[in-house]
């Protein structure tokens, strides 16, 4: 090894330190290190029982199991529900807790801390008979389901044939099935979520998947559940997936919702 | 023996070792500077500068940290405990005959306390109020006059600046007022009590000995020995009935009954229908008194209401042997059709509660909700119907959204709003709907709520209490508290309100947190009894709410009239309080969160729906617009009745009529009428025992015709006959709870130890400043100088 092409000391030690800097500087890493944060965060505390920052309402995820085995991906990219909190509190008097809450679905004592819970993954959700009970006694009881569909699987759950929609369709039975008396539609552009607060013309932003539209359940002229295929929560955590555009969009529509849900 | 301990301190607020610090380091600093930039000197042309840098260096120090000699000399004086006599006035006493043992009680307290060389005595008379009394002198009406009331107590006052005597006796009322009057902080304070322990009103002991404790505050009843056993007492106290019912609706009729001795007699407990003239009364249902009942017990009647119009109810209670009518009582009931109710809910902070408010009203078609919600610098108004409308404007008023429609709306909703919110006009406009038009209003706080910056508004006349800074007895921590509150806001990007143990609106945890640390909505006696917990069609009273508020707004004061229906769970401050205010009703609640009330039961009991529609038609109860407005419930034969009647709309021709007992025809009365023509007094001389009759005729045509009902008792003259006689277990309970005990007129010797008062340190703090001379700055400016001078002629930089 001749002398020229030795890479010296000081040399080394420089690329080592710009390679490092990129590693924890980019938005990859710290998303990373930022969602298993929060998980753990959320896992120390015990679910349900992260006490407040002191604002005036919360956002929940619902812990749910899926057919995916071990991990159930019901918790996927928290700092998606962080960056819609912030969009909510940044244009609205809704101050919305910054703190990334979890209730599990087969507890409802859990579930009724929360007026509106958002449930989101990947993979086919598996609730058990219980686990419906508890769901259907929450939205009676005038708590709101906000259900969206992670669309990529890449854990074998699709066919390859682009029908990556499972955990829609599913949804979609089981909310027929746990509100048989409710209403199931497709709900029309001119509907108030879409004019809420953004006005959104064509309806749900759809980032990918399935554009099924938004279906919604509606009991006794109450909307609730919200069940959309198209994966804006993956348009909150980030710009880069699908365009500052449809990042935007779908920031938007999760205000709508939220929103919405407060006032009707 | 006084301490006496010195230290030194910094007044500039630094510590001690940031002194020696900073002369270390200068030190250091002037050493080197002088020991290798100017080596070439000569030893002592170096030490001497050397010495002029460190002098002047050190004495700018001096005066920069400020020393101080402080010595602090603690010594131990003898605090004169406060003693304070409080003698009964009320005609109790003198009905038993015990007024001239009570005179001797007072000369026996006087010698005893003359014998103990206690030089300072406050002195009180009780009765009907709290007064101060100067020995010697029995001036009530002079002294009433300087007396402010708490409450109204059914013209006790008004018979006392007419000279009638003071006659009640409201023991508990004057204890209350006696610790307000006491300062904080003072622990040792005796009071010695010449009392019978009646108390017409019949607040509970542990209300009324509670403030008592707090200001350390014992009592010391002083036992009379002539008064004896008191007479029985067979007495319907009140009845409650709802105000306004739907034709054909099922509702209850509560009468309140007291009994008390008598031995076990069996009575009967009669609701009656009275026709017009008050004549032929018809029996809808008896039942029967627990018997041995002693004490008060609340009876409840189900009476389902066929006839629109003036529904005269009276109660009776009998003997079951003689069919002897023992008592009895009055109430008018109005059952009017019901239409569309609309709610204008304006929410000036989005949480969750409306979202519940709405779903609640949802199932019941006769009330529509349309909504005004603050969406940042946006103002949206949602209809009944779900569309949304709203604005972008700057500076939108919120009620603008509803400017001409605005009149349209039965009761108004101001949910977690910022009194600020409300231009000056528009609450101008509020006022006058709800006192003139009948509408409704509930203020209902939330973080959003200043409540502090209602105190001095117009919207503040609407609400049934009273925010006033100046009652608080913690103005310091409350500056401290804005100030800790602004921080807060900048830290968490809040605009709004928040947590302080001592300030008005104190959060505990937010939303979301363990349900373990929320509080309860508690009810008390008038609210379990209210038309807005008792379910209107199933007949039950509403649960009590869980534990559902996380905050609460604190409020200075209950206006004289209103109703404290709900408190917190520790009693001390009401949460939920409804008042008549003009035509209209108005209601407050204190606390947000009670959507966790719906979220915690099943989804088929319906508490928190029932209690939200019940409250909304309570306050949209406008049926009775016009009002006859009486100074008591209940009058004595003898009493001249002060009646006001307030009119919706103006009339120089309304008429009011009165038919008293022994009259079969009401008689018109001559009306005194406001200048502004709508309001009107009247009075009534009411001399015979029975029912009086009091008939407002608006004198208006067409739909605003409208005939107003009141029915009043009269009794004879003998209710603090009923009263006379020593409740001892009162007052031992009284002297329990505060430390005391009762005490005979030859007893009172065995409190002379208590009276000798408590020794307390004494701290004096003096403090000799060793900074602030001229001469220090005077030596300092000539070693600069000097130094100066010094490193010219050696030519040094």
């Amino acid at each position: 090894m001749s002398g020229r092409n030795r890479v010296s000391r000081r040399e080394f030690v420089r690329h080592v330190a710009i390679g490092g800097s990129w590693f924890f500087t980019s938005p990859m890493t710290s998303k990373v290190f930022a969602d298993q944060g929060l998980i753990r965060q959320a896992e120390r505390a015990g679910y349900g029982e992260i006490p407040d920052q002191g604002a005036l309402a919360s956002w929940a995820r619902l812990r749910f199991r899926t057919d995916a085995g071990e991990n159930d991906y019901w918790d996927v990219h928290p700092q998606g529900d962080l960056k819609l909190i912030r969009a909510i509190n940044k244009d609205v008097t809704a101050q919305v807790s910054n703190v990334w809450n979890v209730a599990d679905v087969g507890n409802l004592d859990e579930m009724v801390r929360f007026p509106m819970l958002f449930m989101h993954s990947e993979a086919t959700p598996g609730l058990n008979d219980q686990e419906k009970l508890n769901l259907r006694e929450y939205m009676l009881r005038g708590g709101f389901l906000y259900a969206e569909d992670c669309v990529m699987g890449e854990f074998g759950h699709h066919s390859g044939k682009g029908d990556w929609d499972f955990f829609f369709r599913k949804m979609s039975d089981v909310l027929r099935e746990i509100v048989p008396e409710a209403t199931w539609e497709r709900l029309p552009l001119d509907h108030p979520i879409f004019k809420m607060f953004y006005h959104l013309p064509k309806g749900q932003p759809h980032m990918q998947g399935q554009p099924h539209g938004a279906w919604g359940l509606t009991y006794k002229g109450r909307l609730m559940a919200y069940l959309s295929p198209s994966d804006a929560h993956c348009g909150w955590t980030s710009a880069q997936w699908f365009g500052v555009r449809k990042s935007r969009d779908a920031l938007k529509m999760g205000v709508n919702i939220y929103l919405y849900a407060m006032t009707h | 023996m006084p301490e006496t301990t010195q230290q030194i301190v910094l007044e500039s607020g630094l510590a001690w070792w940031h002194l020696a610090a900073a002369v270390g380091v200068g030190v250091v600093v002037v050493v080197q500077s002088y020991a290798w930039l100017v080596s070439s000197l000569a030893w002592r042309k170096r030490a001497a500068l050397i010495g002029l840098r460190l002098g002047w260096t050190l004495l700018l120090l001096w005066c920069v940290f400020q020393p101080a000699i402080e010595r602090t000399t603690t010594e131990e004086v003898r605090r004169e405990p406060r003693v304070m006599v409080a003698v009964d006035r009320s005609a109790s006493i003198t009905l038993a005959n015990a007024a001239e043992e009570r005179e001797g009680a007072v000369d026996a307290i006087d010698a005893f306390l003359e014998a103990a060389e206690i030089d300072h005595v406050e002195r009180y008379a009780i009765g009907a109020n709290l007064r101060p009394w100067a020995e010697g002198s029995h001036d009530v009406e002079s002294a009433a006059r300087a007396v402010v009331s708490v409450t109204p107590n059914d013209g006790a006052e008004a018979d006392a600046a007419a000279g009638k005597g003071d006659e009640r006796s409201n023991l508990m009322r004057n204890l209350a007022q006696l610790a307000d009057r006491s300062p904080e902080g003072q622990d040792d304070t005796v009071l010695l009590l010449v009392s019978d322990g009646q108390d017409t009103e019949e607040t509970p002991v542990a209300e009324a000995s509670r403030p008592l404790s707090e200001r350390g505050i014992s009592v010391f009843p002083v036992r009379l020995e002539a008064l004896s056993e008191p007479p029985p007492i067979v007495r319907i106290e009140t009845m409650v009935v709802p105000e306004s019912v739907r034709p054909k609706q099922t509702a209850e009729i509560g009468m309140q009954v007291r009994l008390r001795g008598g031995g076990k007699r069996e009575l009967l407990a009669i609701l009656e229908e009275l026709p017009a003239d008050l004549g032929g009364a018809v029996e809808l249902v008896r039942q029967p008194v627990p018997v041995g009942l002693d004490g008060t017990a609340q009876l409840a009647f189900d009476h389902r209401f066929e006839r629109i119009g003036v529904n005269r109810l009276r109660g009776r209670l009998v003997d079951a042997a003689t069919s002897e009518t023992l008592s009895e009582a009055f109430a008018v009931v109005n059952v009017a059709v019901k239409s569309t109710v609309r709610v204008l809910y304006v929410q000036g902070a989005l949480g969750w509660e409306f979202r519940h408010f709405r779903q609640a009203m949802a199932d019941n078609p006769a009330i529509r909700v349309d909504a005004i919600s603050r969406l940042g610098r946006r103002a949206i108004l949602t209809q009944a119907d779900g569309q949304v409308q709203g604005t972008r404007r700057e500076g939108t008023r919120l009620l603008g959204l509803v400017e001409d429609s605005l009149d349209r709306y039965d009761v108004i909703v101001l949910g977690d709003l910022d009194p600020g919110e409300v231009r000056a006009e528009d609450e101008q406009r509020l006022l006058a709907m709800v006192r003139e038009q009948g509408v409704g209003v509930l203020f209902f706080s939330g973080n959003h709520t200043r409540a502090t910056r209602l105190s001095g508004t117009l919207l503040e006349q609407l609400l049934p209490v009273q925010i006033d800074p100046k009652v608080d007895r913690t103005a310091a921590i409350d500056r401290e508290a804005a100030e800790f509150v602004d921080s807060m806001d900048r830290r968490f990007r809040m605009s709004r309100e928040p947590i302080f143990s001592g300030n008005r609106l104190r959060r505990q945890q937010a939303e979301g947190g363990p349900l373990a640390n929320l509080s309860a909505l508690t009810l008390t006696r008038a609210g379990l009894a209210s038309p807005i917990w008792r379910d209107a069609d199933a007949q039950v009273t509403i649960d009590a709410p869980p534990a559902t508020y996380l905050h609460y707004t604190r409020v200075a004061r209950v206006k004289p009239g209103a109703t404290v229906l709900g408190v917190t769970e520790s009693g001390s401050e009401p949460l939920l309080v409804i008042q008549d205010i003009g035509s209209g009703r108005s209601a407050f609640l204190g606390v947000d969160g009670l959507w966790r009330w719906r979220m915690a039961t099943d989804s088929h009991e319906r508490g928190y729906d029932r209690f939200w529609q019940q409250l909304i038609e309570y306050l949209a109860a406008r049926t009775v617009r016009d009002a006859v407005q009486l100074d008591r419930y209940v009058y004595e034969t003898g009493d001249v009745a002060r009646v006001t009647i307030r009119l919706d709309r103006g009339s120089g021709a309304s008429t009011l009529r009165v038919q008293v007992p022994g009259q079969t025809e009401p008689r018109e009365v001559p009306l005194t009428w406001s200048a502004d023509g709508a309001q009107a007094t009247a009075e009534v001389p009411l001399a015979q025992p029975g029912s009086v009759r009091f008939i407002l005729d608006n004198g208006l045509a067409g739909r605003a015709a409208g005939v107003t009902e009141r029915i009043a008792a009269v009794r004879s003259r003998s209710l603090e006959a009923e009263y006379a006689g020593a409740n001892d277990r009162v007052l031992e309970r009284l002297a329990s709870a505060t430390g005391g005990m009762i005490l005979g007129v030859d007893e009172l010797d065995s409190i002379r130890s208590l009276l000798q008062g408590a020794t307390v340190e004494h701290q004096v703090v003096e403090r000799a400043t060793l900074w602030r001379w001229p001469w220090l700055i005077g030596v300092m400016l000539m070693m600069y100088v000097a130094e100066l001078v010094l490193r010219q002629k050696q030519r040094l930089s």
